[in-house]
């Protein structure tokens, strides 16, 4: 089930400062909380099915 | 001197990691090696295709199969888009900037970036391969749901305009209202070409309605950026 967590591959900690100047902090933090809560669910998902 | 922060601070742990050891040091290197050679490969293109968008492609046609009234249709096309891409992510900013200039919604900029982050073809073909076509192909529908949950919840918090405003690099506030505009550098306006038209709608506080090629409803466009941001 940890290998599921490669999707966390949506949530970009190092690109975040890019991300930042592009579109603003407000987008840049919402889209990572929203991919990681996502990763985290489709994670648990896949443990349940798999 | 504050835009070379991050690199100074790069340089700085580079020559720590080799004072601390040299293998891990050569190793810091190749990997920023084959990092760079990647982005060499894909931003070319991206920038051209960035660049050849906002020059030819409408802001109509953007709104109209992209924008916040496109409903699913435009959320496919999205989706499509970050999956077909090749390259990291941090590629694709560029290019949903200039979208989100043209009109493309919010929703739908985040359906593109995640998809092209985590549900592209290229991936999938990999995951099969590392991790069986099981897991691929159950993690891949799973997350493809997601990210169009994702792009419908974010439409609800944040419209395009939210994005253009809060970027802080003023440089990249300079692209956005840059891809507003027609880019056809006719000089109609009187001013030397659209990016020097841009810096004076943002700086100089020309008029708005300076633009005679400009589709309708530019005007209030770049009235509406320039009023937020003062």
């Amino acid at each position: 089930m940890a290998a599921l967590i490669t999707t966390l591959t949506m949530v970009g900690f190092a690109t975040i400062p890019i991300e930042t100047s592009h579109f603003g902090k407000r987008f840049t933090i919402l889209r990572n909380l929203m991919s990681f809560a996502a990763a985290m669910i489709i994670a648990l998902m896949m443990g349940a099915i798999l | 001197m504050k835009r070379y922060k991050l690199l100074i601070l790069t340089v700085i742990l580079y020559i720590l990691a080799f004072a601390y050891d040299p293998k891990v040091f050569a190793s810091a290197v190749s990997n920023t090696g084959l990092y760079l050679k990647e982005m060499i490969q894909i931003l070319p293109a991206v920038f051209i295709l960035t660049g050849l968008l906002n020059a030819w492609v409408p802001h109509k046609v953007v709104e109209a199969k992209l924008g916040k009234e496109s409903g699913l249709f435009g959320r496919l096309i999205s989706l499509f888009l970050g999956a077909v891409s090749a390259g990291p992510v941090y590629v694709a900013f560029p290019l949903v900037q200039s979208l989100l200039g043209k009109g493309m919604s919010v929703g739908n900029a985040v359906i593109l970036i995640s998809a092209w982050a985590a549900a592209k073809v290229p991936m999938f073909l990999i995951e099969s391969r590392f991790l069986g076509i099981g897991f691929a192909s159950l993690r891949t529908p799973l997350t493809v749901i997601a990210i169009l949950i994702m792009g419908a919840l974010m439409d609800r918090m944040m419209s395009g305009s939210d994005i253009i405003l809060s970027t802080r690099d003023d440089n990249k506030r300079l692209e956005a209202v840059v891809a507003l505009l027609p880019n056809q550098n006719c000089l109609a306006c009187g001013h030397k070409g659209c990016l020097d038209y841009a810096k004076a709608v943002l700086e100089g506080g020309a008029s708005t309605d300076l633009c005679r090629v400009g589709e309708k409803g530019l005007s209030e466009r770049l009235a509406s950026v320039r009023k937020e941001s003062l």
